[in-house]
């Protein structure tokens, strides 16, 4: 069974895709069949990994939008052995308010994702929390928070779990207990000693519910997107492809314990 | 103004989340079972109180107190030290405080004792 992940914040510019992009493709290279499902229609992971939208026959959008439209159907190799992922395109904003009309429509994704054959599945959302978005918290089993040191990325994260809270369901006492979500701080920049006491401190509570990785702010990170390509192949040897390995193991972590499994340490020599 | 001072008391939407609320209490109550002393034979643990080696020394100056308090003066009824464990973990500045009235409490001891 796949371990579904949203990587979600309806702020944007928190690192969404850049967390998608490189977990994704670490989980790759470290030998896990992953797919990720671009369900952000500017297409930000799908151009993130080379994909041009011109070569982009079928998308999420007909996935949402057609009845019983298969993911296979539309899931494209990347050129990492082993990740694919299910593009989007402008068009997925338009089918966006078409899916409001269908049954069920909270669950369109998560019937899509059934049975698929990956260990692992990574949505990245729009920067709303909308009917897409609504669609991923559905699908998934697991949450990642990219999340700013800015004030009003903890407004937005607030707003958050109250909606993760309404989708899933779950009592207060749930949400606290169970291993539903992490927060994971992003950009950080050491420099902002004020801002960064502050944020840190707002965020005490939710200390177990962080990750321990930092992704700290690094130019290497915006110059792999221009490139298209994962940080551990565009420069493996900067302080982003150390950050998010250190993620990778750490989600991985996660994972083994939901599902039981010995703890086993991280095969650095499987990222390049 | 310092910009420090400027950020002091500004509270976030996440701060009045009611599950903020309970992190932050488990988070309490979490610190407070760490600072459990590994020998309670002293200090019989206390329900919602404040536990840990200072509050178990604190306790057992009271009781000695107590008990040279009963010594000489037969007869009165002084409260239970228990009763007087505080409910939460001491700061610095108080412990300086309840020293200093100790050491007050102890003169006085000294003094009665010389009489007597």
């Amino acid at each position: 069974m796949s371990f579904i992940t949203a990587v979600l914040n309806q702020k944007g510019g928190t690192g969404k895709t850049t967390t998608t992009v490189n977990l994704g493709a670490a989980l790759a290279y470290q030998g896990y069949r992953t797919l990720l499902v671009d369900l952000d229609p500017q297409g930000h992971t799908t151009i993130g990994l080379g994909i041009e939208p011109e070569a982009i026959r079928e998308s999420m959008c007909e996935v949402m939008t057609v009845p019983k439209k298969r993911i296979q159907d539309v899931a494209m190799d990347t050129y990492i052995p082993g990740l694919d992922v299910a593009p989007a395109t402008i068009h997925l904003a338009r089918a966006a308010e078409q899916v409001y009309t269908r049954v069920f429509r909270e669950a369109i994704l998560a019937q899509a994702l059934r049975g698929l054959d990956y260990d692992f599945i990574l949505i990245d959302c729009p920067p709303s929390l909308g009917v897409l978005t609504t669609n991923s918290l559905y699908a998934c089993g697991f949450i990642i928070i990219p999340c700013q040191i800015s004030r009003y990325s903890l407004d937005g994260l607030a707003d958050l779990l109250t909606t993760i809270d309404s989708v899933k369901n779950l009592g207060l006492e749930e949400l606290f207990q169970e291993n539903i979500f992490r927060i994971l701080l992003t950009m950080f920049d050491k420099r902002n000693r004020v801002t960064n006491e502050y944020i840190l401190e707002q965020l005490k509570p939710y200390q177990d519910k962080t990750f321990r990785t930092i992704i700290m702010k690094n130019e290497a990170l915006n110059q792999a997107q221009i490139a298209q390509k994962a940080i551990f192949d565009f420069d493996p040897r900067s302080s982003g492809a150390q950050d998010y390995l250190h993620l990778t193991s750490e989600f991985l972590e996660i994972w083994r314990k939901r599902n039981n499994l010995p703890a086993s340490p991280p095969s650095l020599q499987s990222c390049r | 103004m310092a910009k420090k001072k400027q950020l002091a008391g500004k509270s976030t939407k996440l701060a009045k989340l009611p599950l903020t609320q309970a992190l932050a209490r488990r988070a309490e109550e979490q610190l407070r079972e760490r600072a459990l002393p590994a020998d309670t034979s002293i200090s019989p643990p206390h329900e919602g109180r404040a536990h840990g080696p200072l509050a178990a020394a604190y306790l057992y100056l009271l009781q000695e107190l107590t008990a040279l308090h009963r010594q000489l003066t037969p007869g009165s009824n002084p409260p239970s030290p228990h009763h007087s464990l505080p409910y939460h973990l001491l700061g610095a500045p108080e412990i300086k405080r309840a020293l200093t009235l100790a050491r007050q409490g102890l003169h006085e001891l000294q003094h009665l004792l010389s009489q007597a």
